[in-house]
């Protein structure tokens, strides 16, 4: 009977293991590609992926790719060109400028080298000015205390590294990604009800409380309706102006809907419009906010603390999720 | 203990004593090739300035290079073949050894050269026979990046071309210093078909859409519908159009040097490098681009030009360019990319040392907006109007409506939506002005990419012709038909028309306009013609000169060598179809290498007469379905039959010798010949819709009648038996609803009708379900050849 048992589950294992690695000749290799998030590995898996003779799978905290391929039949060289094809940089090809604008905003990452001589000299240093400019702004206003002791403590180190790595980064990207350990000039308005609203959305749907949603989502339409414009620098204004539809569009919904489940449809909407907002405008929240991730449902949320609790399932699956960026 | 010592000792002495010798012995074997190989060198050193010797041997091969092992054709075991280098003034003597079981020929393109040298088979020599020798000797007069191939058959497509090198001397005045002395590299493009070239060949005059399935451009109804293009498909088909590509192919592979991608690692950054491009493809044409920055071009065709930098440049097939590339960073290898004209793949070269820097890749193009484009300029009877736009010198693209890069991506649904709703608020207006804007085909203007075309080309030199010359003009339009595949100059081929002769001292002026639809690379053979092309005296002289639809050159030369020359588009296929002429100077010496000039004409005429094979059979449930044809230029053989499974069904069978009588070939005359066997019920009658009867279980009639495609390619067929019965029939065969899905109606005043549906599976291989007014439903595999 045992032996039957075993059998079986030999049986079983077999085929199995068999179909998952149906590539003849199989070869393993190893190589870095650039990149950020879950979308990146998305995109460099799927451009990996060659039916029947090759797949490749991306880790984004160690940037390693491991390939298995049919080397009969194609060569990591191929496919690391493929990859490169749809933005991103590896060990053997550097994407194409075009490429690399194309992917989405979360997902440009920062880059190594530059692919042609043109260096930008003008954006960093308009960046440092900034900088200057938000910390003497600061200073004049006792309000700010806080803010202020940031700003402070990035004014011992990282002040000489933000334009450094920014002459690097060129004018690819002045979205500052939190792999790259970069730290840059902090928004000067005050976000901190706004955000404080929207984690209510989120305690709300973590508690499964439809009615408490709607509730914070009303007020939170106020919040949105209570950052002054006037008050913006330029860079944020645009960037406010670009989400603040969005966000508003969200917000309403989950205020106005009678189904939970339509409202985390909404919240996820939310969440990310959020998250580009943050990242745009540089806010900061008197602390870290952390993006997590909910991989069930491939949707983000905000949070103020690094604990996992998932607003997108309620109590049922709570601890379901990842960090998946934090923003300083 | 010592003995056992001493015996291993001994040993070990006798080998190391073997080894010495061994290593002594062939040491001085060495010695003595490497002392021949200096006298060699030496010799050659000695008499470099004089003949330039090179031995040639074309092996057929197994090549690899679509993934699958498929003959290839390799000239001293290497494809392409080897480059050959010169300096200007030397002589030239190449043996070309034949090891095919086949006839071959070796033709030097763009050179110079005493008419019996030029290497095109049964027009200035007789093919090399099979496991024979010819030599071919001439001197070296120019300059420039040139190339040789093969002339015979389809040769050229699975191997035998390579670069032609001919250096400056170092006195020469002409020598550009900063450009002339730069590190060189010889560089050939070319493509690569797991197909047979005849299978090719004969695929494209059946009109096989087999290339198009494989590329994804089938531009089928559906495809229509879903990109919201469904009245420009119509439209397209009531103008009797077939879907057309920019080019006809479809290629496994595409090459630089026999590599699809390769790199040159002897470069660091800041090199500046200089590539001489041969485009050595029997039918692509490519993008060239540099991911390293701009493009310098300094020569055309051989011919120097005044640097000029542009961000890409097309080069057609057969057309070489010297082209200058910096490598703008050390440890960083700069692509340079050549993407064929219908973009489906690519090849690559990296030039410098260290991680790959890849280019911006050409995005798809928008077949749909091409075929809006072809709309507007097909009239009704086929013929192209220009719409008033004197196009010349590649300036103004009509492609440029499909490329992305330059006129912007497709537009999406929502997009699409909004633009109508735009157009009800009158802003039709602002369309209009659009269309009389002469700048809507101009890449250079519509977009910040700089590209590359004839205008931009000027001669560092004169070239002006000799004032005093009498001058000929020549009127050429180039026409054809993609349905048939039929090429030709003013609707004749090569074996419909006679030599153009021409006097030696001769101004030659041609002038030459494309009426067909697609571009044709204009090759001349043993002379370089100025392009008109506004630079006055600096015109650039080329040998190859690509002219898009509706394009009118103006080209001339000065006739200074005697022989027969032929003067022919150089996309193989075409000039296989016949698409060329010769030019042959009056009372010129004969041709020694031309005993029998009759035989070598028939042997040359019978290159666009063949017949193309094409035979089909549907394997049914309810019977046998099948047709055979044999078409070439003029005329058309077909036999179809319907075989079914029993008496009832009854045996049919239609054959028809037709020939085409107009130039876009709408309409066939033809003769037939019927045979019918079928068992009718008791009684039973058959009336035609004109209430002639046939009741014949067993009739054999012949016929005359007309066949005339009509708007949306519907096939007229009108008949008359010889007992007086007439047949009128229409029918539409291979609609395309989806990328392989087809469908066919026929219906006559028989009252037979059918409908079928064919879902084509491979190239050979079709599903089909039809219902057949006289033998229903039927079920079957279609299997074609």
């Amino acid at each position: 009977m045992k032996m039957i048992f075993i059998w079986a589950i030999i049986l079983f294992i077999i085929p199995n293991t068999y179909s998952k690695s149906n590539i003849k000749n199989a070869k393993k290799a190893v190589y870095t590609v650039s990149g950020n998030c879950e979308m990146c590995k998305k995109n460099i898996e799927s451009a990996a992926k060659i039916n029947k003779t090759a797949f490749g799978i991306w880790d984004k905290n160690t940037k390693q790719i491991v390939l298995i391929f049919d080397s009969t039949k194609t060569s990591a060289d191929e496919i690391l060109r493929k990859i490169a094809l749809v933005g991103y940089d590896n060990d053997k090809y550097l994407a194409s400028n075009e490429a690399y604008n194309d992917l989405d905003k979360c997902c440009q990452y920062l880059r190594k080298e530059l692919p042609k001589t043109k260096v930008d000299v003008m954006l960093p240093i308009k960046e440092v000015d900034n900088l200057n400019a938000s910390i003497s702004d600061n200073l004049e206003d006792p309000k700010n205390a806080e803010i202020i002791q940031k700003t402070d403590t990035i004014k011992q180190e990282p002040i000489i590294i933000a334009p450094i790595v920014i002459v690097k980064d060129s004018v690819r990207t002045n979205i500052p990604t939190n792999n790259a350990k970069v730290k840059t000039a902090v928004s000067k308005t005050d976000f901190t009800a706004f955000l404080t609203q929207y984690y209510a959305i989120k305690n709300a749907l973590i508690a499964d409380k439809m009615v408490a949603a709607n509730k914070n989502a009303a007020l939170l339409l106020v919040e949105i309706d209570a950052i002054r414009m006037d008050k913006l620098s330029s860079d944020e204004h645009m960037v406010w102006m670009k989400y603040f539809d969005k966000l508003k569009a969200d917000v309403t919904k989950i205020s106005v809907a009678k189904d939970i489940e339509k409202q985390r449809i909404a919240f996820s909407s939310l969440s990310n419009n959020l998250w580009l907002t943050v990242k745009g405008m540089k806010i900061n929240d008197n602390g870290a906010i952390y993006v997590d991730y909910c991989p069930m449902k491939d949707a983000y949320w905000l949070s103020s603390e690094p604990a996992i609790k998932n607003p997108y399932y309620g109590s049922s699956m709570l601890t379901c999720g990842s960090i998946k960026e934090t923003i300083k | 203990m010592k003995q056992k010592l001493i015996k291993i000792a001994k040993w070990v002495f006798n080998l190391l004593k073997r080894i010495f010798k061994a290593i002594f012995i062939h040491e001085k074997a060495c010695c003595k090739s490497i002392l021949l190989f200096m006298v060699i060198l030496t010799s050659q050193n000695i008499f470099a300035q004089k003949t330039v010797h090179y031995d040639l041997h074309i092996k057929d091969t197994i090549v690899t290079f679509g993934g699958k092992e498929k003959r290839g054709i390799a000239v001293n075991g290497q494809i392409p073949m080897p480059t050959l280098t010169f300096t200007e003034g030397d002589t030239a003597e190449i043996f070309v050894y034949n090891d095919l079981d086949e006839e071959s020929s070796m033709h030097w393109h763009g050179l110079f050269l005493p008419n019996k040298e030029d290497g095109v088979p049964n027009l200035t020599q007789m093919p090399i026979p099979p496991h024979t020798m010819h030599v071919y000797k001439f001197p070296i007069i120019q300059h420039g990046t040139h190339w040789y191939h093969s002339h015979s058959g389809l040769q050229e497509q699975i191997g035998m071309y390579g670069s032609f090198i001919m250096n400056k001397r170092e006195n020469d005045p002409t020598f550009r210093k900063g450009i002339d002395d730069l590190p060189t590299v010889p560089i050939v493009l070319s493509e690569w078909t797991n197909l047979k070239p005849e299978n090719v060949h004969r695929m494209l005059h059946n009109a096989s859409d087999w290339s198009a399935i494989k590329k994804g451009t089938t531009q089928s109804y559906f495809e229509a519908i879903k990109a919201g293009d469904f009245k420009t498909k119509l439209k397209n088909e009531w103008k009797r159009q077939l879907a057309m590509d920019v080019s006809d192919v479809f290629y496994d592979k595409f090459l630089i040097n026999g590599q699809n991608e390769s790199q040159l690692t002897q470069f660091k950054g800041g090199d500046k490098v200089r590539l001489s491009i041969s485009n050595g493809g029997a039918s692509s044409y490519f993008w060239l681009s540099y991911a390293g920055g701009k493009i310098t071009v300094v020569a055309n065709d051989g011919n120097d030009v005044e640097p000029v930098e542009v961000d890409r440049l097309i080069i057609a097939v057969s057309e070489t360019y010297d082209i200058i590339v910096t490598i703008p960073n050390d440890s960083i290898s700069y692509e340079l990319l050549a993407t064929p004209e219908d973009r489906t793949k690519s090849a690559s070269l990296f030039i410098g040392n260290g991680i790959k820097q890849l280019d911006n890749s050409l995005p798809k193009l928008k077949y749909f907006e091409g075929m809006k484009m072809m709309n507007d300029m097909v009239k009704m009877n086929g013929n192209l109007k220009d719409m008033g736009m004197k196009m010349s010198l590649n300036q103004m693209d009509m492609n440029v409506v499909m490329y992305p890069e330059i006129t912007g991506n497709l537009k999406t649904k929502s997009e699409r939506k909004e633009e109508k709703e735009l157009q009800k608020y009158g802003e039709i207006e602002e369309q209009e002005m659009q269309m009389e804007d002469t700048n809507r085909y101009n890449g250079n203007a519509l977009s910040d990419i700089v590209t590359l075309n004839y205008a931009m080309l000027k001669s560092p030199t004169i070239t002006s012709l000799p004032n005093d010359a009498p001058v000929k003009v020549l009127n050429f339009r180039l026409t054809g038909n993609m349905n048939r595949y039929l090429w030709s100059l003013n609707n004749k081929v090569v074996s419909e028309s006679d030599k153009i002769l021409i006097k030696k001292g001769e101004n030659i002026r041609l002038i030459i306009e494309n009426a067909s639809m697609m571009r044709h690379p204009m090759h001349l053979h043993g002379h370089d013609f100025r392009v008109i092309n506004g630079q006055g005296d600096f015109a650039p002289l080329k040998n190859i000169i690509d002219i898009m639809p509706m394009e009118t050159d103006t080209l001339e030369f000065n006739a200074n060598v005697e022989g027969d020359w032929f003067f022919h588009c150089h996309i193989l296929y075409h000039m296989m179809s016949g698409m060329g002429r010769v030019f042959s100077y009056e009372n010129q010496a004969p041709n020694p290498l031309i005993p029998n000039p009759k035989l070598a004409q028939r042997k040359l005429f019978s290159e666009d007469r063949k017949f193309h094979f094409m035979i089909e059979n549907d394997f049914a449930s309810n019977g046998n379905d099948g047709e055979l044809m044999l078409q070439n230029k003029r005329w058309s053989l077909g036999t179809e039959w319907r075989l079914g499974y029993h008496k009832m069904h009854g045996f049919e069978t239609e054959t028809h010798i037709g020939r085409y009588i107009d130039k876009m070939q709408f309409l066939q005359i033809f003769a037939g010949f019927d045979y019918r066997y079928r068992k009718l019920e008791m009684n039973e009658i058959e009336k035609n819709l004109f209430t002639q009867k046939n009741s014949k279980d067993n009739r054999i009639l012949a016929s005359i009648g007309l066949e005339y495609t009509l708007p949306l390619l519907v096939k007229l067929q009108a008949e008359v038996y010889h007992n007086g019965y007439v047949r009128l029939q229409l029918m539409r065969e291979d609609i395309p609803l989806t990328k392989r899905l087809r469908m066919d109606f026929m219906v006559n005043t028989d009252v037979e009708y059918m409908v079928g549906l064919k879902y084509i599976i491979t190239k050979n291989l079709a599903a089909k379900i039809h219902y057949d007014s006289d033998m229903g439903v039927g079920v079957g595999l279609t299997i074609g050849y």
